[in-house]
């Protein structure tokens, strides 16, 4: 059996865990100074976690306008809830939490709503016809084509399962984390993940199996 | 392993999170099952498509020192609804804990049995109404004394809809039967039961709704539709299904008010 595992890119490397291999939460020394009344520590947390945060927000909301909205919301509901982090796990997957309900609470109260009811109106099939991501540059080639299209199936996907795939595949949190972050088992993260590859699958079956096939 | 198993498994296998066992397993498997191999290469490819999305570039260089403004003017404060969970998160550590988890009980209970509870607290004439639900004929008609203090009384039967689940047993055999002849206008009885499930159970409704073949699943919720709006009820569905959250509904929502909207 000549099948080989895609081992080259390790779950979490790319997020909190890559961060510190000792396990000591590098953001714990500005969390204290900013818990000890010190805004300024909070500004550097924000330009710390801003990157991440705004990525995965792109990605859960396919529209830059709305995650650079959420962005905003993320961290003033971060800095409103602080009080909560309890240290327990690692900052980072606090800032993730807070940015994944801020995702969803922005779609909950207006995004979907337009959304669906855009579709509807235009006679398409509910869920078939969600808002597309905006374009860069590079979409005047084929590699452009290829992310826009990877990008509008993730954004047909249920938040349920975007959620999971998103923070797995793109921004690389484990397993665990992501169970940390979204409040689930662990064995539900990965039925979901399975469930969310399935369901892109489906939408990028030719290219998939062409890319898939070449290795 | 078993086919279905193994496939539940592949996105594990990929991702090389299995035991070696596990692993082992899987290959053994897809050394002797060409659809398994071939669903293995397209999720393989679907994979390495998502890692390939570029980063996203920064938005906003400045977002910091607008996040510190506006927590500077105000906008990070609690909300009105924070501060009544801080409350209730306080009052539930405090010395009420005992008297409010009592309280809790005794409402369950209450609810469990859907009677009126009636609390003399003392010095008082009459009694204090914890709680009015509905009656349950089984219960003796005298009011039934508890320690000399709080006393269970049967009320009359209030109007609080309740779905009985042998109607939505009918609902599923007689929905059954109209998917298979999608073109039969004798199903008044299956729309009949639909606006009932539509007023009593909206994310029961939607999930029905989602059983109906595609191509008929307009015709179906046009019918009911009308049949909702020919008994008074199409606005009561409406605003049950706009308390579902739920995508399907909105699309829903919208093909009664289209309905409703071509039959005036």
């Amino acid at each position: 059996m000549t099948t080989q595992p895609i081992f080259e890119r390790v779950p979490g490397a790319g997020s909190a865990s890559a961060d510190n291999d000792q396990g000591v939460d590098p953001d714990l020394a500005l969390v204290n100074r900013w818990r000890g009344g010190d805004l300024r520590a909070f500004g550097e947390l924000v330009r710390r976690h801003q990157r991440k945060v705004f990525g995965l927000l792109t990605r859960m909301l396919g529209d830059r306008d709305d995650a650079e909205d959420a962005v905003q919301e993320t961290f003033l509901n971060l800095h409103r809830h602080g009080h909560r982090f309890r240290s327990e796990s690692r900052f980072s997957t606090f800032v993730y939490r807070v940015a994944v309900n801020a995702a969803l609470n922005r779609r909950r109260s207006q995004g979907r709503r337009r959304a669906h009811l855009d579709a509807y109106a235009n006679g398409q099939a509910i869920g078939h016809a969600l808002p597309s991501s905006p374009r860069g540059p590079e979409d005047a080639t084929g590699g452009g084509e290829v992310k826009a299209r990877v990008q509008r199936c993730l954004q047909a996907l249920p938040e349920t399962l975007r959620a999971p795939v998103v923070l797995y595949d793109i921004e690389g949190l484990s397993y665990g984390e992501i169970a940390e972050v979204l409040e689930i088992a662990e064995g539900t993260v990965k039925s979901r993940i399975h469930r969310a590859r399935h369901a892109l699958r489906a939408g990028l079956a030719d290219l998939a199996r062409e890319i898939g096939a070449a290795e | 392993m078993m086919h279905s198993q193994l496939q539940q498994r592949l996105s594990e296998y990929l991702d090389g999170t299995l035991t070696a066992r596990a692993r082992a397993r899987v290959e053994e498997h897809l050394g002797c099952c060409q659809e398994c191999r071939n669903e293995l290469a397209e999720l393989r490819g679907t994979v390495r498509l998502l890692r390939s999305l570029p980063p996203v570039e920064d938005a906003d260089e400045f977002l910091a020192t607008r996040v510190l403004a506006r927590i500077e003017a105000g906008d990070a404060a609690p909300t009105w609804r924070d501060r009544g969970r801080y409350a209730l998160a306080s009052a539930l550590s405090s010395a009420w804990t005992p008297a409010l988890g009592a309280a809790a009980a005794l409402f369950i209970v209450a609810t469990a049995l859907r009677v009126q509870i009636d609390i003399k607290l003392p010095g008082s004439p009459a009694p204090a109404t914890a709680a009015v639900l509905g009656g349950n004929p089984q219960l003796a008609a005298q009011p039934v004394s508890l320690a000399g203090e709080i006393h269970l009384v049967q009320t009359p039967v209030h109007s609080r809809r309740r779905f009985d689940p042998v109607v939505l047993e009918e609902v599923s055999g007689v929905h059954r039967a109209c998917s298979a002849r999608p073109h039969d206008v004798e199903c008044q009885s299956f729309r009949n039961k639909l606006v009932e499930l539509a007023l009593a159970n909206p994310p029961r409704f939607l999930r029905e709704i989602e059983m109906v073949p595609l191509e008929s699943r307009d015709r179906v919720l046009s019918e009911v539709s009308l049949e909702a709006a020919r008994t008074g009820h199409a606005q009561r569905v409406i605003y049950g299904l706009r308390r579902v959250d739920d995508p399907r509904a909105f699309g829903i929502v919208v093909h009664f008010q289209r309905t409703i909207a071509s039959r005036e």
